[in-house]
């Protein structure tokens, strides 16, 4: 083992500092481990507001408490501020600590142009903190999406467009890493997988942003009174963006499960050739599959909205349907070569599920797929459109993706990144292991909840309340709703334990985490096993039980919402 | 392995349990996308195909037209309107009301042109099977959804808006009639 005297050297005649982590073998850059670090803080800084935000948002909606209903315009702007801060700040710069990560250690490679990366992050952050500006001191209570012609200051727009400036430059500053990787010999044939997922992320984000910048440019001069706007073409290109980033997420959470999967169990791709293809996928069709959100919209011929949401979007989903498989029969393959043969199942009974990585991973998986993806695919179907359309069942979908599924799933790694980038030990242990399970059950109950409100009894989203005091015509919810919703909040209840869990966690591991010093052995109490060796003949039954159950479970999912339609009155 | 550089030769054949579970997917979506076209042709529920552009003042006016050409009466102030069967009827969102109140009947198609003076709206009609199940559309200023719908039940229908629209938005509500 070399010290860390011999590390140094060793990283300078590299030509750039860095230290050899010890569990993994790889070199971090310096300037890389900072970056990362700091963008990840940053998440957390802005999963706290949007989570604090949360708190009064899903207490208003939980009709037995009802917290702002005497004051729509604070539960307004806090909804506004809610998307904001989760779905575009959280997310983006824990993506960016993610790219970096990706970009830089698997290639044994230095980050190239640090300066550039916190220029990106400095942008970012002032984007960020316009944003909240102009939407907490009540000047923008319109939505994360602010849809044209709703008053909106230009500000609003000017926030999003720093924002995705620097998040561009991030984007840069990665490709700029991976090419000078290779150019300068660092690694040798094709990237590994995870470099492989974040280049994914990367590419579709840069395809994406490019249509913020459509969206938001034009928004920003209709908000100044110099330019003509059309409603319908905001929509459409806002959704270019806003559906493009859920696949960023998407690629880097399933980035995310590789990784954790390989340092949790030692659990290598089956198939690489797969696992690419699944990514390629998404590349090539997912920015094309958009049109899910506009589906019973005006101004969109009826051809165009079903040749966008099925052969285009499908081919997307197939790349799912790969990951869905080839992960859990990489962690089968690895946990067999441990031992673990008995029967079907035992090498997932005897997994790492005390690992809170581990947990939060698999967790992301399960939830994502059964409740996320398949709700995803059945609302995006053919007609079912008319029955979620803006109903609360469209939140419910999503907490069972972005949250369920990327925000457990970045929960989850934060536990090895913590010690194995921070090098700091984990605080509080105890609690960290059952975190992602009260994450988890939560998020679980309150998207199950919220999509049988909406679905079956048309609640809308984004209102204060459903009692309808004071507006011209009553309106009248069954007791059933009144019931879902209230199983919402006790979901939500347990999703804000887990989450302050996770934000106590990381923040006091930051402050007070006991240095781990290089050169220090395990810190990790499951340890990634040497990677084991493909096997000539695959031995997977576990995973065929998972996936066929899995399938049957999508399609009863699809089979209950088409039913539904036949409860409408016919329409076209 | 997820993290290191894959061996030099990774492209290799499927083993027959990948393969097997990469066609039984890509069957099942292509049965998705063909499911799609089954939809349109045999069954009664489709996404709206048919809008046309229009300026929301010229929208009001054809409105106000229609209304005073087939109005039996009012609620709080909201016109109650008959439209001819098979015919055409306006429905108007502005902040915060449904203008006016449709009165149909059931089995009859009618041609429900759908758009809003001002912003983006949600019409979301609730309750149209034994007071469960909804029926939502965009309703976008500047273009008329043209939503050819045949009520199937009978009652006074809870009409909401669930896109939001404006500070009172959770105020915003209408009506729909259909008798026999
Ligand atoms: C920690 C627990 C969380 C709870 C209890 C929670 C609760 C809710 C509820 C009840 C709504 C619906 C409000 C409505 O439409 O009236 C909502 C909306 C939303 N949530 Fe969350 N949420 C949580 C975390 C997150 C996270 C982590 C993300 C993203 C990564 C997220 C993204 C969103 C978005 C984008 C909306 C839609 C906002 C809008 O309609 O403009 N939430 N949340
Ligand atoms: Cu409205
Ligand atoms: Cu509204």
């Amino acid at each position: 083992m070399a010290s860390e005297a011999g590390v140094l050297e060793l990283g300078q005649r590299l030509g750039f500092r860095s230290r050899v982590c010890q569990v993994t073998g790889l070199r971090v850059d310096w300037a890389a481990e900072r970056l990362i670090t700091v963008n990840a803080v940053t998440a957390v800084v802005f999963l706290l507001v949007g989570g604090v935000m949360a708190l009064f948002v899903s207490m208003t909606r939980w009709p037995a408490v009802g917290l702002l209903s005497g004051n729509p315009e604070l539960f307004y702007r806090f909804l506004t501020a809610h998307g904001m801060n989760m779905l575009v700040y959280w997310i983006i710069f824990f993506e960016v600590a993610g790219l970096y990560f990706g970009g830089a250690v698997p290639l044994n490679a230095r980050l190239v142009t640090p300066w550039l990366a916190w220029l990106g992050y400095a942008l970012m952050l002032a984007g960020a903190l316009l944003g909240n500006a102009t939407v907490l001191s009540g000047r923008a209570d319109v939505m994360w999406d602010a849809y044209v012609p709703l008053e909106t200051p230009p500000a609003f727009f000017l926030s999003y467009i720093i924002f995705a400036a620097g998040a561009l430059v991030a984007c840069y500053v990665f490709f700029a890493t991976v090419i000078v990787a290779k150019v300068e010999g660092r690694y040798r044939g094709s990237l590994p997988l995870v470099t492989y997922g974040f280049a994914t992320a990367a590419i579709i984000a840069v395809v994406t942003l490019l249509g913020g910048v459509f969206t938001f440019v034009p928004a920003f001069f209709w908000s100044l009174g110099l330019m003509h706007e059309d409603p319908e073409a905001y929509r459409l290109t806002i959704w270019l963006l806003g559906h493009g980033t859920q696949q960023i997420n998407l690629a880097a959470m399933v980035s995310v499960w590789y990784l954790v999967a390989y340092l949790a169990v030692g659990a290598q791709p089956v198939s690489e050739k797969l696992s690419r293809l699944a990514f390629v996928l998404y590349i090539l069709f997912i920015n094309l599959g958009s049109v899910h959100h506009l589906l019973v919209d005006p101004g969109l011929s009826r051809s165009f909205k079903y040749w966008n949401t099925s052969y285009a979007m499908y081919a997307a989903v197939l790349g799912s349907m790969i990951h869905a498989f080839s992960i859990p029969a990489a962690v089968e393959v690895a946990q067999r070569a441990k031992g673990y043969t008995r029967g079907l199942f035992e090498w997932l009974r005897k997994a790492p599920w005390g690992n809170p990585a581990f947990a939060g991973a698999a967790l992301s998986l399960l939830g994502f797929g059964f409740i996320g993806g398949t709700t995803g695919v059945a609302f995006g179907h053919g007609p079912t459109s008319i029955l979620h359309h803006n109903t609360i069942a469209i939140p419910g979908h999503f907490h069972a993706t972005v949250v369920l599924g990327t925000t457990l799933a970045f929960m989850g790694v934060t536990y090895y990144v913590l010690p194995l980038v921070c090098r700091r030990k984990v605080v509080g242990w105890r609690l960290a292991q059952v975190q992602p399970y009260i994450f988890a059950l939560g998020v679980a109950l309150l998207a199950v909840a919220l999509m049988n409100a909406g679905a079956q009894f048309g609640v809308p989203r984004r209102v204060v309340s459903i009692a309808y005091q004071g507006a011209p015509f009553p309106v009248h919810f069954p007791a059933a709703a009144y019931r879902a919703l209230n199983l919402a909040g006790v979901g939500a209840v347990l999703a804000l334990v887990g989450g302050a869990l996770y934000i106590g966690i990381a923040v006091s591991t930051l402050i007070w985490g006991e240095r781990i010093p290089a050169g220090a052995g395990p810190v990790m109490e499951q340890q990634a096993e040497e990677p084991t060796g493909a096997e000539a003949r695959l031995h997977i039954p576990g995973t065929v039980v998972l996936v066929s159950v899995f399938l049957l479970f999508f399609i009863g999912v699809l089979v209950a919402n088409m039913g539904s339609l036949l409860y409408l009155w016919p329409v076209h | 392995m997820a993290l290191r550089v894959p061996e030099v030769v990774w492209w290799k054949p499927l083993h027959l349990v990948e393969r097997t579970w990469l066609l039984v997917s890509a069957g099942f979506l292509l049965l998705l996308s063909a499911s799609m076209v089954v939809w349109h042709a045999y069954l009664p529920v489709d996404n709206p195909g048919t809008s046309y552009k229009v300026a929301p003042e010229q929208f009001r006016a054809a409105a106000q037209a229609f209304i005073a050409q087939y109005r039996v009466g009012s609620e709080h102030g909201v016109a109650v309107v008959r439209p001819p069967e098979g015919g055409v009827a306006y429905l108007m969102a502005s902040r915060f009301q449904w203008t006016p109140i449709l009165k149909l009947k059931k089995g009859k198609t009618y041609h429900i042109y759908a758009s809003s003076l001002d912003v983006n709206h949600g019409l979301s009609l609730l309750g149209v099977f034994q007071g469960e199940f909804s029926m939502n559309f965009q309703v976008v200023p500047g273009y008329i959804n043209v939503l050819t719908v045949t009520p199937a039940s009978t009652g006074e229908f809870e009409i909401i808006c669930n896109q939001y629209c404006g500070l009172a938005h959770h105020l915003m509500s209408g009506r729909l009639i259909v008798t026999e």
